[in-house]
């Protein structure tokens, strides 16, 4: 049998209560890193920063190269189709094709502008294109093509070519990166390499021409460029029905330096185009001569840029700097890449490169440190347009990456413009306008790329240009006439009236230098810190050796070395001072009052007189029987008398003479040995003075 | 003769049917009627032996939470893990009803004196500790909120 009672209970996990909250505030702990080590025996006192200088801030540039319809991007943005052998562009820098996406008949086909180029023995089949995501890309977006040695199939296969219009990317400033990879497989096995494209069509060199019939083989892809009248005319292999679109650069147009760092030159760049304008009457050639002046390496338009240190973009990702890159193999040369591959404390880790022949080989850091050997089986693949480069590699954040490599030169850069303040003091007080002079029909020229300097009123105070002078001028508005260069000379301003404008420079824009920060957004702090100064017991053994040290101020003496004087002055004071006379003074009270107004080292003798009496002094030496002495006291002229003797002297006015504040008695008498004299005046008497026999 | 049980909260006091113990936090002991103990009482003529505690899952009219026997297992859980509904005949020795010793009318807490007189009184202390966290299947899960009921049941055997 049995008996319950229900039980009910209820469970609670989060109490609920009030408290009183204080809040404290505490001030945020921050340190400060200082970069550069002090030495020994130096001592903090402030640190101070500003704004980093930096090139893509403090440099703007205004473009205005689209001033003329063939420079902008209006006219070179737009695709071209022609059936015919030969045809007529006002732009040398083109891509052409003529071969298309396969035919889909859902969708148009596609011109592919560009070729991957695999081994000759690649089979065609196992060929495949992965995107970023390493998503197979549809094969109807590539075309696969054999290119047969000569174009003739008889002749074996040169190489597999895969036609495309795809393109790596990277965005420097975003991180943004998108890159293919090509797949295949081979007589040695799978394969795969990042998308390295070139041009479908170049232009024809050497080995492209048959010198029998003194024209291209047929099935190279490959094209003549001959300048004409008024346009360049390109000559294709053969008739067929082709595509035209022109390259990113084939405007002519102001760029900012590649280089950023404070301590390097900022020099602006000018891509390398040409293009041909015609007004009916002159034919007028915009393109950059002074280009091929520039140093090469090893021949145009090649350069070598050695030790540039670059960055990892992504999973055995690097990038170079200069674009596009030249390695591999081009006409009449092959340009190899090396990596230096170092940890931050500078130890060589891995010396890649793509040059064969330095396999094996110790590469050796100069100095000290460990030597490593050049590999040439982990630079996987490249990509030239983008300079990505594809190691087999674990690329950490921390190793240092130095890349030696060829890169293709594609911009003329200004050296004699270096825009970094710190090297340039004048760059912030004006603007610096870069134009070009175009050669006009039947004209050359050396040197096409000028430029001028103005100052913020507007005028020209500097040019490059030998002749002729705008010194004084107005950059000046294209609609104000007289010395105006916007209006006279650029293709901006008027032509006819009174002043045709036949020059047609083209201004590719102004450039300025900004200041970011001022002296009122420098930070400093100061980091003094409490302490220092001499120990007293070691001032004086200092001294010798470090005079200095008395240039502090508790120990040192400021205003100059005291030295005690010796000598001792005689201060006369009236006795009516002290107190035994009714005055309020001590002699001790007088007597210091006078030493603290003496400087040290001087002792003073006191002798009190009676403001009452009368001190007189011979003025000359005495003697009996002798006229003419002298005999002088402090005094005005009226009221004295004289004793002699006790015997008044008579008529003593008649002997004295007053020369503030002196008075002098010269009596005729001849006065006796130890006569006594005493003079008065009133009830004041002066001291006797007993004459003496000199 | 039916024998008829009464539970009280105190001593001959009047009959309850049900004791609402409130809220209690996880991580507290609660103390049924506030530490004072319940009362037992029978109106048999004759003593009645084999007294025992065990719960059971309620029957009828539950408003708990989750489920009748969902609270019955997690109570008994809870008592394996020495939580739980713990009964004390001094105030001073506890234990817990959990699985095989206070959890079905075979199995339950003895009386220490096995029998109770006519009339006379048996009295007994209860207490609830809930536990913040109970393991199961080796890890630790947090006991969730919730209100929670069980039967409380009194085992006896009276022979007229």
């Amino acid at each position: 049998m049995s008996s319950n009672i229900l039980h009910t209970f209820s469970v609670q996990t989060e109490v609920e209560t009030k408290v009183d909250l204080l809040q404290h505030v505490r001030k945020l702990i921050s340190y400060g890193r200082y970069s550069t080590q002090l030495s020994d025996d130096g001592i903090n006192i402030a640190f101070a920063s500003s704004k980093e200088l930096d090139a893509s801030q403090n440099v703007s540039i205004i473009n205005r190269s689209n001033s003329i319809l063939e420079n902008s991007l209006a006219a070179t943005s737009k695709e071209e189709t022609f059936t015919a052998k030969e045809f007529s562009t006002r732009y040398r820098n083109f891509l052409v094709t003529n071969i298309y996406t396969p035919t889909l008949t859902s969708q148009e086909t596609k011109p592919l502008y560009y070729k991957h180029t695999l081994p000759p023995d690649t089979i065609i089949g196992s060929i495949q294109v992965l995107d970023s995501n390493f998503a197979v890309v549809s094969s109807y977006l590539y075309n696969i093509v054999i290119e047969y040695k000569n174009g003739d199939s008889l002749q074996g296969i040169e190489f597999i070519q895969v036609y495309n219009d795809f393109a790596n990317y990277f965005n420097e400033t975003t991180g943004e990166l998108l890159v293919y990879f090509v797949k295949y497989r081979n007589s040695t096995g799978n394969h795969s390499c990042l998308l390295n494209n070139k041009p479908a069509y170049v232009e024809a060199t050497f080995d492209d021409f048959d010198w029998i019939t003194f024209e291209i083989f047929a099935g190279k892809k490959a094209y003549v460029i001959n300048e004409v009248t008024d346009s360049f005319l390109i000559t294709m292999p053969e008739e067929d029905s082709y595509s035209l679109r022109y390259e990113n650069q084939v405007r002519i147009q102001l760029f900012p330096s590649l280089v950023n760092d404070v301590d390097q030159g900022w020099f602006p760049r000018v891509s390398y185009g040409s293009f041909i304008t015609w007004d009916g009457n002159e034919k007028y050639t915009y393109e950059i001569p002074e280009f091929n002046a520039q140093h090469f390496n090893p021949f145009p338009p090649y350069k070598l840029v050695p030790f540039e240190k670059i960055g990892k973009i992504g999973n055995g990702l690097i990038r170079l700097e200069h674009t596009p890159s030249a390695i591999g193999n081009f006409p009449n040369i092959t340009l190899f890449l090396d990596l230096l591959i170092e940890d931050q404390n500078e130890n060589p880790l891995y010396a890649l490169t793509t040059n064969t022949s330095k396999d094996g080989r110790v590469y050796e850091k100069k100095g000290e440190g460990t030597s490593v050997c050049w590999d040439t089986s982990r630079i996987l693949s490249y990509d030239n347009n983008t300079g990505i480069i594809h190691v087999d590699l674990d690329v950490k954040d921390y190793h240092v990456i130095y890349a030696t490599y060829y890169y293709e030169e594609k911009f003329l850069e200004l050296n004699n413009i270096n825009l970094n303040p710190l090297m340039n003091s004048e760059v912030q007080s004006g603007m610096y306008s870069i134009y070009l002079v175009p050669k006009i029909s039947g004209g050359g020229l050396l040197n096409s790329i000028e430029w001028l300097k103005i100052d913020s009123q507007g005028i020209i105070t500097a040019q490059s240009q030998e002749k002729p002078s705008f010194i004084g001028w107005t950059y000046g508005r294209p609609d104000i006439s007289s010395q105006s260069f916007l209006y006279r000379y650029s293709v901006e301003g008027r032509s006819g009236g009174d002043c045709s404008n036949n020059f047609k420079y083209l201004i590719l824009g102004e450039i300025t230098v900004n200041k970011t920060s001022d002296a009122t957004e420098v930070v400093s702090l100061d980091t003094r810190e409490r302490g220092g100064g001499i120990k007293e017991e070691l001032v004086d053994g200092l001294v010798i050796d470090h005079p200095e040290v008395q240039l502090y101020t508790d120990i040192g003496f400021g205003g100059g070395i005291p030295f005690p004087g010796q000598s001792v002055v005689v201060v006369r004071l009236p006795r009516t001072l002290l107190t035994t006379y009714g005055g309020r003074f001590t002699e001790e009270d007088l007597k210091l009052t006078i030493k603290r107004h003496l400087a040290f080292g001087h002792y003073p003798l006191i002798r009190y007189y009676d403001p009452n009496e009368i001190i007189i002094t011979p003025v000359a030496g005495f003697s009996s029987n002798i006229s003419g002495v002298h005999i002088k006291w402090r005094g005005n002229g009226i009221g004295w008398t004289a004793s002699v003797d006790g015997i008044n002297f008579s008529n003593i006015d008649n002997h004295l003479r007053y020369d503030g504040p002196f008075v002098y008695f010269d009596p005729t008498k001849e006065f006796d040995f130890a006569d006594q004299i005493q003079i008065k005046n009133g009830n004041k008497y002066s001291n006797v003075v007993y004459l003496l026999i000199r | 003769m039916v024998v008829s049980i009464t539970w009280a909260i105190s001593s001959n006091g009047d009959s309850i049917l049900d004791y609402n113990w409130g809220s209690i936090s996880s991580g507290d002991v609660g103390e049924c009627n506030e530490g004072n103990p319940l009362y037992l009482r029978h109106d048999g003529e004759n003593p009645i032996n084999n007294c025992g505690f065990y719960i059971r899952p309620v029957q009828e009219g539950y408003t708990g939470t989750n489920s009748p026997l969902d609270d019955y297992q997690e109570l008994l859980n809870w008592g394996s893990q020495d939580h739980g509904l713990l009964v004390s005949f001094d105030n001073a020795v506890w234990t817990p009803h959990i699985n095989g010793a206070g959890s079905e009318a075979n199995f339950p807490i003895s009386f220490t004196s096995d029998s109770i007189i006519a009339n006379d009184e048996a009295h007994f202390w209860l207490k609830l500790d809930v536990p913040t966290t109970i393991t199961v299947e080796g890890a630790p899960v947090s006991v969730e909120a919730g209100i929670r009921q069980f039967d409380h049941m009194f085992r006896y055997s009276y022979t007229s």
